[in-house]
């Protein structure tokens, strides 16, 4: 035994080095959990995993990779590949009816909790729905901090679930509505299509013109859904309902007067033009490498009169590669894989930021990244055209436009610009640090009309009433 | 000067006085040198000196026209009477004789016109191929320890095997050599070794970003062995082999490379490493030769194996690689991923001319399971199974490995060909009889194969690496820049699974030796050999007639037999000169060779004629060798399938080595 123990002494410390850590540590490692963005709450009886689904705000189902659905009492849970969403709503069929709710929004790593499939969450879903269709908008457009409130006085979703626990107000009326449809469900059902609750199509004018109801339903099974004594045939008294409902409520929120919703756009596909009409090198100083992304690094100019810090946050605060924009047709982002990349972020309105894009990878620095050295971008948040949006639109590795110093734009006097140059003599809309009307692709020229995008809504706070 | 340094000057000098010497004299200096150059040619238009290079990746080096040299110096130092090291530097092989002014500078994308643009493999420079240090520390039980390059010799071929000899010192590690029981009742042997980035693991890599998409990390993988070996007895030798290989990947899922920094999130400034890979081999083989019994030889090996791959950090090679993989990606019933496990076991005995009249008997039983493979066990230049096996011919030698990895590449085509062994259960039995200068050598083989199955998964599973059915032809095999042998596709030596498969193999081999009575150093040698190979694939087997599907079992059925005669002459009309010229044909008639389940099998037929004469001239420590071959094939095939082929190719290769 004495010589066993100075045998292993040697042996282990021969091997050390040598990967045996790595062996050890990496034996007792328990896998990390894949990060998720969840999703859970109670369902209905005999939900399966097979009936879940999650769709995202235009209707199109997600790929949740861990769902579970079932057990006493009924529930299910959905994680989803950890990334920011906004009004998603789960749906799970059960027979001839749908149930829908709405998740206004769950974030990275995060747990949305208590989106049950239940009457009240459905009345409610028809409501924003039938209020977007009716107003031509999309979910994507909605805000959800806006629309949620703080769940107290203020916020759509606040005062919608205080109506509907009020005896007599008309969402409380559409609520029972819902309550007695629901007893008609038929889980039994096998039929390809289902009787409730489809998703209700209004006209600008409030008319529903596609019930959430199944009109052949009601007219073989007669129901008294209003609860007046008589046995309604018809999808009418209900849209009715869900139509005067829908209108006394402002799901898109009430304008913010502090703030406005912008959106940084970078065009990096190749062959943009810059302020000169010439054709930009993107790699002139970035490095071109696989698995390099645009990024958006943003700070507070020092010419600002706001210069509280946290609004610096969200555009990275000056440190390369760590707000990554987005060309997968989410986050705002107009058209995916068009290779023209947007962050969107609120802002207060008159304050001016210094900006500039990279092409790299998290966490990489500055240098190989940075479409140029030293300078930078500059804006100052101005909602020009009034549609509550600044659009900002650039050319990666453009010298001749927005750049404020060591800018090659030939018909500057000087290389540099300053919060009032105007490079286009106010064709383009004022001056350059501003929102532009600009052309696709090209710098050097101007549009003659404003864009306003439509794959976000404005920045918008919480309603205090209808 | 103060005392306290002068004290200080004379302690040092003391100190001098006192330590041993450095000997930085050239005598602690053991230098060997050696030129090693090759000639080739080959009658088509591809230059290099390669017969094989990679057929995976593009390089530059493969080719059947040019001259090319290397050179190595080995350099041994002897530091003190129990430490020892060397270091051996090569030139890179690679560069042509008209390949002048290469430099290295590889320019790609650029039409270059400067001839020195063929990169680094054409550059000759110098380069460290491997490094050691031998020592024997006074510690109890240890004899040696070696840290620095080796051949991973000291393991065997089922578990960690001997590197092919082109990468005899890329591997590393440290070793340790001891005995814990004197007197030969148990000595070990430890090791730490690092594993190659290419090879090792699943899509021949271990971490390989651009080979796959899913791995990054080679830095920490290592390979661990022990072996421990006891002679109980006189007559008996045990030995106890165990290997584990591993594999490691960042998870992907620490919250270090998911996110920010933030403690919240459970984010320490660590990241956990994940297994991409994990195999684990053992043997335990042993050998008894009674003392009492001098003609009697028992020796056996049985052998387990284990590979884990982890799908999430591994590519599935078998869907996106065709079927080539060296690793099964076995799931359960569930579609989870699980380990690969099989058992291998064989004895072989021996009775050397028991009766005295020159008559001695080799058998062997062999069982190897399906799944049984040894990831890093030996790629080639070496055999664990006695009989002549499928592959080999006349010209041709070669041998059976127990792993999907072999490595029929980076090779010339005068070299040995290996297949993988894996599933073979059977036997062989040889009967020698030696005669004065006569020897005859027969051997009868039969093989199973614990691989067949019905409908076995190789979409998602187990890799067929595309062609599982036909004798493969050494001599005509190509490597050409998308994959092998691409003229006369059979059966890929490393193909092992088949979807529908019910296969078995017979063996006849007569070799003959005859050394010439009145010619000193002159030989007659030959060989027939006899295949028949049968693999019933699909019994539920459908063809269309007439319109509709009808069963037909037998349709697809393959018979492939083999016919092969050689014979060659060698003369020594002096001293230093040894020549050799030798002729061999080979008839293989195949039913149902080449097609697919869907399509139908078509019958291909081979005769190929080849031969082949060279020499050695050995005199003052310089060696030249040159043999030139001439072989003509014809692959007569189902006109209704496809065109017949011909081969008439010259080709030679040429070798002249001095070392001093």
């Amino acid at each position: 035994m004495r010589k066993l123990i100075p045998i292993g002494i040697v042996l282990l410390a021969g091997l050390s080095g040598c990967g045996l850590e790595n062996l050890f540590s990496g034996t007792a490692h328990k896998p990390y959990d894949r990060p998720a963005s969840t999703i859970r709450g109670a369902a209905f009886a005999g939900v399966t995993p097979e009936r879940v689904t999650v769709l995202d705000g235009a209707g199109t189902a997600l790929q949740p990779f861990w769902l579970e659905a079932g057990g006493a009492p009924p529930s299910y849970l959905v994680k989803l590949p950890s990334a920011g969403y906004a009004f998603l709503r789960v749906q799970a069929r059960d027979g001839n009816t749908v149930w829908r709710t709405l998740v206004p929004s769950v974030g990275e790593e995060s747990t949305a909790e208590a989106a049950d499939l239940n009457a009240a969450n459905v009345t409610e879903t028809l409501i924003v729905e039938a209020w977007l269709s009716a107003n031509g908008k999309k979910f994507s457009q909605l805000n959800p901090p806006a629309y949620v409130g703080d769940g107290v006085t203020t916020g759509t979703r606040t005062l919608i679930r205080r109506d509907m626990a009020t005896a007599g107000t008309p969402a409380q009326l559409l609520l029972a509505m819902v309550q007695r449809i629901l007893t008609r469900a038929n889980p039994g059902s096998t039929a390809v299509t289902y009787d409730f609750f489809d998703v209700p199509v209004l006209s600008p004018a409030w008319v529903v013109t596609t019930s959430p109801l199944g009109s052949s339903f009601l007219a073989q099974n007669p129901l008294d859904y209003d609860g007046d004594g008589f046995r309604e045939s018809t999808t009418a008294d209900f849209d009715l309902q869900l139509a005067a409902v829908a209108q006394l409520y402002q799901p898109g929120g009430c304008e913010d007067p502090g703030r406005v919703r912008v959106l940084f756009t970078v065009d990096f596909r190749p062959g943009g033009q810059d302020g000169n009409c010439g054709v930009v090198d993107r790699f002139k100083w970035a490095t071109d490498k696989p698995g390099k992304q645009v990024f958006f690094v943003g700070w507070i100019h020092q010419d600002s009169l706001i210069q509280d810090p946290q609004w610096a946050i969200p555009l990275g605060n000056a440190s390369p590669n760590t707000v990554p924009m987005y060309d997968d047709g989410t986050n705002g982002d107009e058209q995916a894989n068009d290779n023209i990349w947007t962050l969107t972020v609120d802002q207060p309105r008159g304050i001016r930021l210094g900006y500039k894009y990279t092409w790299g990878t998290r966490g990489a620095p500055w240098t190989g990244s940075e479409e140029w050295p030293g300078n930078s971008r500059l804006i100052e948040v101005v909602d020009v055209n009034g549609d509550n949006f600044v659009y900002r639109r650039d050319v990666f590795g453009d010298e001749a436009t927005n750049k404020d110093k060591a800018n090659l734009n030939g018909s500057l006097t000087g290389n540099t610009i300053t919060w009032t140059t105007d490079l286009h003599g106010g064709q383009c809309g004022g001056p350059e640090v501003h929102e532009q009307k600009f052309t696709d692709a090209s710098m050097c020229q101007c549009a003659s009309t404003w864009h306003t995008p439509a794959s976000v809504g404005p920045l918008t706070v919480a309603c205090t009433g209808p | 000067m103060t005392s306290s340094t002068r004290l200080g000057v004379v302690v040092g000098a003391l100190l001098l006085v006192a330590a041993p010497a450095a000997r930085a004299d050239l005598a602690n200096f053991d230098l060997s040198g050696k030129i090693y150059t090759k000639y080739m040619y080959q009658n088509d238009n591809t230059q290099g000196c390669l017969s094989m290079s990679n057929p995976f990746w593009v390089d530059n080096i493969g080719g059947h026209n040019g001259a090319c040299t290397e050179f190595e110096l080995q350099i041994k130092g002897k530091i003190s009477p129990k430490v020892t090291a060397g270091v051996r530097l090569q030139s890179r092989w690679g560069m042509l004789w008209q390949d002048w002014w290469e430099n290295g500078d590889l320019k790609p994308g650029i039409y270059d016109t400067s001839g020195e643009s063929l990169g680094m493999n054409h550059a000759t420079y110098i380069k460290l191929r491997g490094a050691w240090v031998r020592m024997a520390p006074p510690i109890p039980t240890v004899k040696w320890v070696t840290i620095g390059s080796t051949d991973y010799s000291m393991w065997n071929e089922w578990t960690i095997g001997k590197a092919r000899y082109i990468d005899r010192d890329n591997g590393n590690g440290i070793f340790v050599e001891g005995e814990a029981i004197k007197g030969g009742l148990l000595s070990y042997t430890t090791g730490a070794m690092a594993l190659p980035k290419l090879w090792a693991g699943p899509g021949w890599q271990t971490g390989l970003a651009g080979n796959d998409p899913k791995a990054s990390l080679y830095g920490t993988d290592w390979a661990f062995a022990v072996k421990l070996e006891s002679r109980p007895m006189e007559d008996l030798r045990l030995k106890l082999i165990g290997s584990l290989i591993q594999d490691w990947e960042p998870d992907k899922y620490s919250p270090m490379l998911t996110g920010d920094a933030s403690a919240a999130r459970g984010a320490d400034h660590s990241v956990g490493m994940a297994s991409r890979f994990r195999g684990f081999n053992v043997t335990l083989d042993g050998a008894w030769n009674p003392s009492r019994w001098d003609f009697l030889a028992v020796s056996w090996l049985l052998a387990y194996s284990s590979n884990n791959v982890n799908p999430e950090y591994a590519t599935n090679a078998v869907t996106n690689g065709q079927g080539f993989s060296p690793v099964v990606f076995k799931i359960d019933a569930a579609g989870h991923p699980v380990a690969s496990n099989d058992a291998a076991a064989k004895v072989l005995v021996e009775l050397m001319d028991p009766l005295g009249a020159g008559l001695s008997l080799k058998a062997e039983g062999f069982y190897i399971g399906p799944e049984y493979n040894a990831i890093m066990g030996s790629r080639r230049e070496a055999d664990v199974l006695l009989t002549d096996g499928i592959i080999t011919g006349g010209f041709t030698r070669g041998g059976q490995l127990p792993t999907l990895n072999i490595a029929n590449e980076f090779q010339d085509w005068d070299e040995p060909w290996y297949e993988a062994c894996i599933g073979w259960m059977g036997g062989t039995a040889l009967l020698e009889y030696v005669s004065g200068s006569l020897k005859l050598t027969g051997e009868g083989t039969f093989i199973g194969y614990n691989t067949d199955a019905q409908g076995r998964d190789t979409k998602k599973q187990y890799p067929d690496f595309l062609y599982t059915n036909g004798f493969t032809d050494t001599t005509a095999f190509t490597a050409a820049s998308d994959y092998a042998n691409v003229y006369a596709r059979g059966k890929d030596p490393r193909s092992v699974y088949a979807e529908f498969q019910d296969r078995r193999t017979y063996l006849a081999v007569l070799n003959a030796q005859y050394a010439l009575p009145w010619w000193s150093g002159a030989a007659v040698v030959g060989k027939v050999k006899y295949v028949n190979d049968f693999d019933g694939r699909n019994k539920t087997y459908s063809s269309v007639v007439g319109g509709v599907r009808v069963p037909t079992p037998t349709a697809d059925d393959y018979l492939g037999q083999m016919y092969m005669g050689y014979v060659a002459l060698s003369l020594q009309p002096t001293n230093e000169l040894k020549t050799t010229i030798g002729y061999e044909f080979s008839y293989w008639t195949e039913k149902n060779r080449i097609g697919s389940q869907t399509g139908g099998y078509f019958d291909d037929d081979t005769r190929r004629h080849t031969a082949r004469a060279g020499l050695t001239y050995l005199f003052g420590g310089a060696n030249l060798s040159y043999n030139i071959e001439y072989f003509h094939k014809d692959l007569l095939r189902d006109q209704t399938a496809n065109y017949n082929q011909a081969w008439n190719v010259w080709r030679s290769k040429a070798t002249f080595e001095v070392a001093w």
